[in-house]
């Protein structure tokens, strides 16, 4: 595995996560930068961004510690998105929140249609990772690093970005240190969002 | 961990609040943990539900439009009675089930099941939203040529995208023979198959 972007969103609040992170197309609300965290801008709506700033391979992941004091399940919740279209509402979505019982959602967006693949109950503690991978069919989630037992495999998407996603309504959710990549063994692209570090900066630590 | 199976109905019109989801989830397993393949665009899906009960387990498979596969996979069909079930239960809904023996295992149904199903999701994602192969005069018994030359382009772009053999896909195949060849094709080239967590 190899992380090709990392955002923290550690910086100022703002509507808007910057310029290599797109509200997704069809339907979702954006995101927002809020106490150093990402957060959807109306936690009434759904809410989905992917990542352009690399190429993004077919085979991915996306990370993230999220955050959500929800207790509704079944398909409510903060996580991450993979294979996500430019241009259509189009993913696969994961998602959790704290409910007792299916509060682990897989499900996908095709052209607009929401098809629920998995629920999974799992118990977590906010700050968790949640993960997620898609290579070739299969789709790999996993909690605080213990998989889900969601493994599902599923043709509908074959390419896309990754990204971050909600399902609404949650109450306070925000998800932080999110990280995407690939399963080659390139070297690591320097982290797309640091504030602090001018490109002089950056060029000069990674090469 | 148990996986239990089942081939059912989907329901929901895939908006929010109504995904689309397998029939009596909200009724009959609201809180068991649990996977689908759906059938792409199809309203079938074939189900895996962790740890069932087996009260839950009865009152699902009461339900005519369920039918459970047996814990034991790896068993053959064994009786004509029960080969000819299972070839109607899959042509009912509309997939290919004239090729079942009465030595095929159960396994083999699952997989075949999960392989067409992985066809028409990518045929589901490349294709015009909500465009179902069947219905209205179209079975499985309709020509490749008969059909709209969008579908007919659908469907070889969905099978070349896996790297499949389309010659086989002319004028005078039935959606049947097409349908077979692409989940046997899925099969021989191993691609994955995983519900819920289990390999099937």
């Amino acid at each position: 595995m190899t992380a090709l972007v990392t955002d923290s969103f550690t910086r100022a609040d703002n509507a808007d996560l910057g310029a290599s992170w797109n509200q997704q197309t069809g339907g979702d609300d954006p995101f927002k930068v809020l106490s150093n965290a990402a957060a959807p801008r109306d936690a009434s709506f759904d809410a989905a961004e992917n990542e352009s700033s690399v190429t993004w391979p077919n085979d991915q992941y996306a990370q993230a510690a999220v955050t959500i004091t929800s207790t509704s399940g079944g398909g409510v919740g903060i996580g991450v998105g993979l294979r996500m279209a430019s241009a259509a509402r189009t993913y696969y979505r994961i998602v959790a929140d704290h409910a007792a019982s299916n509060n682990v959602e897989l499900a996908k967006m095709v052209a607009g249609s929401y098809t629920q693949l998995a629920l999974r109950t799992v118990s977590w503690t906010n700050g968790n990772l949640l993960y997620a991978e898609v290579q070739g069919s299969t789709l790999i989630l996993k909690m605080a690093g213990s998989a889900l037992g969601a493994s599902v495999s599923d043709s509908s998407i074959a390419s896309g970005r990754a990204g971050i996603t909600y399902s609404s309504t949650g109450t306070a959710p925000s998800l932080d240190t999110w990280e995407g990549g690939d399963f080659a063994g390139a070297s690591v692209v320097p982290p797309s969002y640091i504030s602090s570090m001018t490109p002089a900066v950056m060029r000069a630590g990674f090469h | 961990m148990a996986l239990s199976l089942y081939v059912l109905p989907i329901v929901g019109a895939g908006v929010k609040g109504d995904p689309r989801r397998p029939k009596y989830r909200d009724t009959i397993f609201p809180t068991l943990d649990w996977g689908m393949f759906d059938y792409g665009n199809e309203p079938w899906c074939l189900l895996g539900i962790v740890d069932i009960p087996a009260a839950t387990d009865t009152t699902l498979v009461a339900n005519a439009d369920v039918f459970g596969l047996p814990a034991n996979l790896d068993q053959a069909i064994g009786s004509v009675g029960t080969r000819n079930t299972f070839r109607s239960r899959l042509e009912a809904v509309n997939i290919p089930g004239t090729w079942i023996q009465t030595t095929t295992t159960y396994r083999e149904i699952v997989r075949f099941i999960g392989a067409v199903c992985q066809f028409a999701q990518r045929y589901q994602g490349a294709a015009t939203a909500g465009a179902a192969w069947f219905g209205g005069a179209v079975t499985l018994d309709t020509t490749f040529g008969s059909l709209s030359a969008a579908v007919r382009q659908a469907l070889i772009d969905a099978a070349a995208s896996f790297g499949f053999d389309t010659s086989g896909f002319t004028g005078a195949s039935t959606l049947r023979v097409i349908i077979k060849s692409a989940g046997d094709q899925y099969l021989a080239a191993g691609f994955s198959l995983f519900l819920a967590g289990v390999a099937l």
